[in-house]
């Protein structure tokens, strides 16, 4: 059995006075992605941005391998973040640097490598994800595909555990998505990383899903978990079953 | 048919009746029946509001209504709207309705009951909020607590742990320095040239013009050159940073900053703030060196004086380097006023892009405000401390 990477216990989320999410159980296994599903506005978002460190939560625990995140001193934490690489809806390139400085810059602040190797290592991210030759662009200088794909690389850049992506696909056609998602089945298989992806893209769940939680915004918690084709074919949910096969 | 026949039916075809409610009451039950022009483009509902209160006050005993429709009913969803309201009410006050329309009508209330989702409550909300005193108080603390994380960053800096780069730095140093040199080129010669007219005006019927230069310099080292340096820079400068770090935080930059546990007060924060504490003051002695050059021209083009007795005068003038010195301190504190509001209002940016356009405003008028206020608090200590 593959060794958990994250876990997740009796986890609950609030914004200000309102619960977003409660009575959340998960657990993440290395070199597995898994999808955490669910309508708009039922807190997918949320529950990554806690586990990425920027929402602390009101209740439970999210541990990764055995230091629970939010226990931590914040020095340490932040040095337990350090192996997550976080890709944003948006890809949240830093506007104002080029897509080899936006790379570049987690090395610089965070290893002791030369400038001449810190550029080598960015560029060869930068081509891992098909961007070789656009080291000089800034990010409003090229699509909303590629600068996802450079949000990748920057998310790699300092070689993390654990991948997280919110909303890969969103804002991409049929092709780039696809793109996206034999990209994150590469990085699985040649790389063996682990990924949390949030997204509601039912083409993307099927194609890069080990392991899928489905978040239901009535009973504001996971009502579901397993692999999607297996949750489709016994889940009685019918939310769940309206979400995988689109109907409304 | 007479122009004037065809006229009047042409335009009773083209408007309907005006809407309309009628009653029939049978024991405690009644039946209500709409006509006329139940559209949104009808005549307004003032007179139908009026027959229901004045029916359901006559009949306090009726316990079911029926709503039908007439013959001449011309409707859309704005009849939907007001059958559904009164519904309410009446259920509120336990009187059963049925409704009894023709299928039409009754697919849109179907339609509205499959879209109808759980109502969430909204947290309530006064308009004076931005009035009270918790209000106040949490923007108190957050500026404090932004305030206090300023100041270990400069701890970190001091201690060479710093996250913030020095190129980064650099760069801010050119973008809120040489590149301001435009503007301030201009406004401070127009100060200086403005102050000297106005003051000749009067100095001429003392017969004191040549002092003009003295007014010119003094005016200009010790408070024009600080504040005029620090409006243009809040206005220009101070906004740009709020711009430039709210759509940061909009396009989830700071987050990303965040990830890599980057911290935005290191990063952004103290190259800008740094580079305003370097540059504002330099800026204000260049301001004030134009300044004078302005009541140079008007000395000597239009009062005739030479340049050497100009220059003399204006030597003169400054008794002691305190003169200079008091305007610099002044515009170190403009400087920090400036990038802390500028950043702290880029920091704390809502998350739409209206709250943009709110903190850049607000930064500049927050900004003028507090280096006027800060510019009076100094001539007060000056004055108290016998410096002037």
């Amino acid at each position: 059995m593959s060794e958990t990477l994250i876990s997740v216990t009796d986890l609950e989320l609030n914004y200000g006075n309102s619960t977003i999410l409660r009575n959340l159980d998960f657990s993440v296994c290395k070199g597995s992605c898994l999808v955490i599903m669910g309508q708009s506005g039922c807190g997918k978002s949320t529950l990554l941005r806690s586990m990425i460190g920027l929402l602390p939560p009101a209740k439970g625990s999210i541990c990764f391998k055995s230091f629970n995140l939010w226990e931590e001193s914040i020095q340490r934490r932040q040095g337990l973040l350090s192996n997550f690489g976080v890709l944003f809806q948006g890809g949240a390139l830093w506007s104002s640097m080029s897509l080899l400085e936006n790379v570049c810059l987690p090395l610089e602040l965070h290893t002791e490598l030369s400038d001449e190797e810190i550029k080598d290592l960015a560029k060869f991210k930068l081509s891992l994800v098909g961007l070789e030759g656009f080291e000089d662009f800034h990010p409003s200088e090229i699509s909303g595909g590629m600068r996802k794909r450079a949000g990748i690389a920057r998310a790699m850049a300092l070689d993390p555990e654990v991948l997280f992506f919110d909303e890969p696909s969103a804002g991409l056609d049929p092709i780039n998505s696809r793109r996206l998602d034999n990209l994150i089945n590469d990085l699985k298989e040649n790389l063996e990383m682990t990924f949390v992806v949030v997204t509601h893209e039912l083409a993307s769940i099927f194609e890069i899903a080990d392991d899928a939680v489905f978040l239901d915004p009535t009973q504001r918690t996971i009502v579901a978990r397993g692999k999607p084709d297996e949750l489709l074919a016994n889940e009685e949910n019918p939310t769940l079953r309206n979400f995988l096969l689109r109907k409304d | 048919m007479s122009e004037a026949a065809e006229q009047k039916n042409l335009r009773m075809q083209s408007h309907p009746a005006p809407p309309s409610v009628y009653f029939n009451t049978f024991s405690d039950q009644a039946e209500c029946r709409f006509g006329g022009d139940w559209t949104v483009n009808g005549e307004s509902l003032g007179s139908v509001e009026a027959s229901w209160k004045a029916f359901f006050e006559e009949n306090p005993k009726i316990l079911r209504v029926s709503f039908k429709v007439s013959s001449d009913l011309v409707w859309d969803s704005r009849l939907v709207a007001f059958v559904n309201g009164k519904s309410s009410v009446l259920h509120e006050k336990k009187i059963a309705s049925v409704r009894e329309f023709p299928e039409e009508i009754e697919k849109i209330f179907k339609l509205r009951s499959e879209k109808q989702t759980k109502r969430e409550e909204k947290p309530a909300t006064s308009p004076f909020t931005p009035l009270g005193a918790v209000f106040w108080g949490s923007i108190f603390l957050s500026c404090i607590n932004f305030f206090g994380a300023w100041i270990i960053s400069i701890f970190n800096l001091f201690l060479w742990r710093t996250q913030m780069r020095f190129k980064d730095f650099v760069l801010c140093c050119r973008d809120c320095g040489a590149a301001a040199l435009p503007i301030v080129t201009l406004i401070s010669f127009l100060t200086g040239l403005t102050m000297a007219f106005v003051g000749s005006v009067q100095l001429e019927k003392f017969n004191a013009k040549i002092y003009i230069a003295d007014l010119v310099c003094l005016a200009m080292v010790r408070e024009m050159g600080a504040l005029m340096v620090g409006i243009i820079m809040a206005g220009r400068t101070g906004a740009a940073f709020a711009a430039e770090i709210g759509n940061m935080k909009l396009n989830e930059e700071l987050d990303s900053l965040r990830t890599f546990a980057v911290s935005p007060m290191e990063f952004l924060v103290l190259p800008r703030t740094l580079a305003l504490l370097v540059m504002v003051p330099m800026l204000t002695i260049y301001a004030d060196l134009i300044g004078m050059m302005g009541g140079l021209v008007v000395g000597t083009q239009v009062m005739d004086f030479s340049v050497s007795h100009y220059i003399e005068q204006t030597q003169s003038a400054i008794l002691g380097m305190w003169e200079v010195f008091s305007g610099l301190v002044k515009s170190l504190a403009f400087g920090l006023i400036i990038g802390l509001v500028g950043c702290y209002k880029g920091l704390h940016t809502g998350s739409n892009s209206a709250a943009l356009g709110k903190s850049v405003t607000s930064t500049v008028v927050t900004s003028v405000t507090l280096i006027v206020v800060a510019d009076a608090a100094f001539e007060v200590v000056f004055s108290m401390m016998n410096l002037r």
